[in-house]
């Protein structure tokens, strides 16, 4: 996460390593599978402080706030948070909710960079991958010795809940330090988030901006040994603390409410790549406990409270076999348990149950053929047995083929097939979201089926010289058994209370567009821009998918001002979503930009500045199906400060 | 010092507002001076007890329905969003209610909800309706048995037809419905068969005939069968019928599950619970016969799904549910939002002397958004 500039200088668009393509180490201008990167360069350009910030100018990945909580979840190819795989190192992050991933619940002191797979890669990544994979990479340790603080802090001018537009509202500091011999190598990051929100109107009780505090410490261990093998143990403790205020409305009077929530997350995690003559042999294993308390206030009466308890725990090994002239072998397993208790005022919110939870067994053989330098075909089956859903296997099928060229030019086509199988989360199948205080309850299905889906993605890119990429594909999913709440047809229970729950309702398709363009318009100057077209439609009901713009654009402006000053813009537009289908209400079309400087005032030092949301979009907060952006401008400014040493 | 006796009662204004706001708290906070009217906020959450409310002191009685039953110091009875006056088939007073606002402005002209009007609509804007000079009613109502056996009109009585040219009432075998027996461990499903009742002859309920499909204790299919028939004489009565035994018995007790009763103007048919009975009788219903005849549970409908949610008691019906004072479900929420709407309630129709009050309901929902928290405010008028 360097900020000294000069990123723009190398070729990291095409030469960019990666693993998400086929759980093994391929470049992005070979991998069989389009991924899209983002690069630690980016990290620090923007100075992206979450997951979700890191993933905001992502083009076609769209952000969406988790209902009924302060959070956000990343969809894909117009498939949800539920269908999109958040995975570290290729390991599992438990799923806030329960069901879908926060990624504003991540930070990135230590992430080399981030993958993006589109479309349906269940072959590799298991069952929920079925709308694509983040995978987050983190960096491994150098020999050496290095360190670095940085904080920054800044002002939603007159959004500043204390109504002091000088005031620090948001506060972000990080520490790390690692240090290792050829042999041992160990880290340590602490990170800080600290905001005090914002609010529209600082008078009123209403405020849209958090308050919250968010911690996270990594430390990882490393051993490095001879021929590449190497092992390493992580520990990370993330912990978070919300305070929200919000008007309940009430027929007969409005109530001022206030909501404390509480998340404490322990990750640990261990793994060894070991060669074993001409086999690799990686093997990793991950426990995570996630718990997520929430209390709710009016005036001084508390109520609500909730605690659930979710946990994850993977062992992951795989073993490439000896490559030969034209083709790759790989073979793996995963061995993953899931549980989740769900407790409201002591009473538990899982039906029938403290604690329910779910095993998985799979396995899958991914093959690797070059019949040319040109081509290359990958294929791969993945096998997996449910404790409750019994045994399964998909099959994925990618081509990629350095088809024309010339001396100055290549292209490459790139084809894939996938099927998409997703097993119903145990919120979905067991949860009891009781809201029988306001006449109904939410109740999990038991005997809910796995989504299945068929995914196609055919692209192709253009590269001119070292300056200009050309991007352009179409995708197109299908799919079945669709888990939804069947909004329509609630039953009524005992009191007249309407009874909603999940069902296999849907059929639904997804189709679209994705383009890009990226330009080195001279040395110290490159324009990226980005446009997706999205279409879902509800086969069942003829109707729209909520929550799924038509069309999504984003534009980057990298410009190297000196050897020591870099300007960023990013921009990015939607248009209008469908909020509900019973009312027809539309969220309105947006678009934000982003200004960031960095200086870098010696090899040590830098600082920077940034201004998010340049033009102040806002939603309007009396619309509640409103979603353009939460938080209107912020304007901040930071410092860094690096040393670093050979082995000590 | 003027000005200074404004800021006090501003202060006790807004204290009292907040209080209003306030909690579950159902105890009666110090009100400011002006106030000529009373107010309080109900615990009512429970699906089964009714609270009691005596508004000539403001007090909420500690009683079970059966001390309720034959008490007269409660005026009037709240149990969620349904709500009894001690008269009629509700209890021993002598309690009647009328509608003197029934807030026709917050509905269109075809009687649905303006959800604006609603939403927009606070206790504070609506007391000038509560407070406006309220003219006499025409009529008062008392609370009256409304049996889950009925149909919706005058020709429609669900089980019979009535043909208003020549008074003759007949069977309409096109309707059946689901009965729970009044021990509450059997089911049946019934069928009017037949119906001789010349209304203008003076000859009573002539003959009648009521088919049963009959599911036992502990199962789930219907297996059995039984067949209730008889007369009323010209000057009245009712018949009870057991479709367990198939007999017919006596009209108290838990054994009857079926009651078909006339008494001059009177002429119904009931289930043997909620307010029609002791046992624990109830009814789902009705349903077209060409449909409910494809059944063959009274407890699981042929998708697989169970119904014994879906019985439904006898209840009581009086002013409140002739002019409901909510709308459900404006915004999505499933809230119950109040239309406002100001009752007369004359606390004993046999005394001139007796309080009668205008009331008003202004809420339903406690400070944690928690339902079954009616806030209600009255004021005497006579």
């Amino acid at each position: 996460m360097s900020c000294i500039p000069g990123g723009l200088l190398a070729s990291t668009d095409i030469d960019q390593v990666v693993v998400s393509a086929t759980r093994n180490a391929r470049s992005v201008i070979d991998a069989p599978v389009r991924v899209e990167v983002v690069t630690a360069d980016e990290l620090a350009r923007t100075h992206s402080r979450s997951l979700k910030e890191a993933l905001e100018n992502v083009v076609g990945l769209q952000l969406r706030e988790i209902h009924g909580k302060s959070g956000y979840e990343a969809a894909l190819q117009g498939m949800t948070g539920d269908q999109v795989l958040v995975l570290i190192d290729g390991q599992p992050i438990s799923a806030s909710t329960g069901s879908t991933v926060d990624v504003s619940q991540l930070a990135l002191s230590e992430v080399e960079r981030i993958e993006i797979v589109k479309g349906a890669t269940s072959a590799q990544f298991g069952s929920a991958a079925m709308g694509g994979v983040i995978n987050v990479i983190t960096r491994q340790v150098a020999s050496g010795w290095k360190a670095s603080v940085l904080a920054d802090g800044g002002s939603y001018g007159e959004q500043n809940p204390s109504g002091d537009a000088m005031a620090v509202a948001r506060r972000h500091a990080q520490v790390r330090a690692e240090a290792g011999s050829d042999t041992w190598r160990g880290r340590v990051a602490l990170d800080q988030l600290a905001s005090d929100g914002f609010d529209p109107d600082p008078g009123s009780w209403a405020r849209p901006g958090d308050e919250l505090v968010r911690q996270q410490v990594d430390s990882r261990l490393e051993w490095h040994g001879k021929n590449g093998a190497r092992a390493f143990a992580g520990v990370g403790v993330y912990d978070e603390d919300i305070d929200s205020r919000y008007v309940l409305v009430l027929p007969g009077g409005n109530s001022n409410q206030r909501k404390e929530e509480q998340v404490r997350r322990l990750r640990l995690t261990t793994g060894a790549a070991i060669p074993v003559g001409a086999f690799g042999w990686q093997w990793s294993a991950l426990h995570e406990r996630f718990a997520n308390d929430t209390l709710k206030f009016a005036g001084s009466t508390a109520f609500d409270d909730r605690q659930a308890d979710i946990s994850v725990e993977q062992f992951s090994t795989q073993l490439a076999l000896p490559a030969s002239a034209n083709q790759e072998w790989l073979v793996g397993a995963d061995w993953r348990r899931d549980a989740l208790s769900q407790f409201k005022d002591g009473t538990s919110e899982i039906a029938a149950a403290e604690e329910v939870s779910r095993y998985a067994s799979e396995a899958f053989v991914q093959h690797s053929w070059y019949p040319s330098a040109r081509w290359e075909w990958l294929s791969g089956v993945r096998y997996q047995d449910d404790s409750d859903f019994g045994g399964h296997a998909v099959a994925k099928l990618g081509v990629r083929w350095h088809a024309f060229s010339g001396e100055d030019w290549r292209t490459t086509v790139r084809a894939g097939a996938g099927q998409g199988y997703r097993v119903p989360n145990l919120k979905e199948r067991y949860y009891l979201f009781d809201h029988s205080q306001l006449g109904y309850v939410v109740i999990g299905n038991p005997d809910l089926q796995p989504e299945e889906s068929l995914s196609y993605q055919l692209g192709t890119m253009l590269y001119w010289r070292d300056s200009l990429i050309v991007e352009a594909g179409i995708y197109w999913n299908e799919l079945t058994n669709l888990i939804q709440i069947d909004s329509e047809n609630p039953a009524t229970g005992p009191g007249g209370i309407s009874e909603f729950s999940y069902d296999n309702v849907g059929r639904a398709r997804t189709y679209g567009v994705e383009s890009g363009v990226t330009w080195r318009v001279a040395p110290r100057l490159r324009i990226e821009a980005g446009y997706t077209w999205l279409q879902a439609e509800n086969l069942q009901d003829k109707t729209e998918l909520t929550r799924r713009p038509e069309h999504q654009a984003r534009l980057s402006v990298d410009h190297d001002i000196s050897a020591r000053t870099t300007l960023t813009l990013r921009g990015r537009y939607q248009s209008t979503e469908l909020v509900s289908t019973d009312t027809g209400a539309r969220s309105p079309t947006w678009a934000v930009a982003d200004l960031k400087l960095n200086h870098a005032i010696s090899d040590k030092m830098s600082i920077f500045l940034g201004i998010d949301n340049l033009t102040n979009q806002q939603r309007e907060f009396s619309d509640p199906a409103d979603f353009s952006p939460l938080a209107g401008r912020f304007v901040y400014l930071g410092a860094r400060y690096q040393l670093k040493g050979e082995k000590p | 010092m003027k000005l200074m006796y404004r800021y006090v009662l501003a202060v006790l204004a807004a204290s009292a507002l907040l209080a209003g706001c306030g909690g579950a708290s159902t105890t009666q906070d110090a009100e400011p001076q002006e106030k000529n009217y009373s107010e309080r906020q109900l615990d009512a959450s429970d699906n089964t007890d009714y609270v009691y409310l005596n508004l000539d002191t403001n007090t909420e009685l500690s009683l079970t329905a059966e001390q309720a039953a034959s008490s007269t110091d409660w005026h009037v009875a709240f149990r969620r969003f349904s709500v009894q006056l001690n008269g009629g088939a509700s209890g021993p007073g002598a309690v009647a209610g009328a509608i003197a606002d029934a807030q026709t402005d917050f509905y269109d002209a075809g009687g649905d909800p303006l959800v604006s009007v609603f939403t927009n609509a606070t206790p504070e804007s609506e007391l000038s309706a509560f407070e406006a000079t309220l003219a006499a009613p025409g009529s008062w109502t008392t609370d009256s048995v409304v049996t889950q056996l009925r149909g919706t009109s005058s020709t429609d009585g669900g089980w019979y037809l009535y043909n208003p040219m020549n008074g003759v009432m007949s069977a309409n075998t096109e309707n059946g419905w689901l009965i729970r027996s009044g021990e509450g461990n059997s089911y049946a499903r019934m069928r009017a068969q037949e119906l001789t009742f010349a209304t203008r002859s003076g000859n009573g309920v002539e003959s009648f005939e009521f088919a049963f499909d009959v599911q036992v204790p502990g199962t789930d299919q219907l297996t059995g069968s039984a067949t209730f028939s008889g007369s009323i004489p010209p000057a009245g009565g009712e018949v009870c019928f057991d479709f367990d035994a198939d007999a017919n018995v006596a009209c108290s007790g838990t054994l009857w599950d079926v009651k078909i009763a006339f008494f001059g103007r009177d002429f119904y048919l009931r289930s043997n619970g909620g307010v029609s009975g002791e046992g624990a009788g109830a009814v789902f219903g009705p349903f077209e016969w060409d449909e409910l005849s494809a059944w063959t549970s009274a407890t699981i409908e042929p998708s697989g799904s169970s119904v014994v949610a879906r019985y439904q008691e006898d209840v009581t019906s009086g002013i409140f549910d002739e002019s409901s004072w909510y709308a459900y479900n404006l915004t999505g929420a499933h809230r119950l939002w109040p239309n406002y709407a100001v009752y007369l309630i004359d606390t004993n129709q046999a005394d001139d002397a007796a309080p009668q009050y205008a009331l008003q309901i202004t809420g339903y929902y406690d400070a944690t958004g928690a339902s079954g928290y009616p806030r209600l405010r009255w004021r005497r008028i006579n």
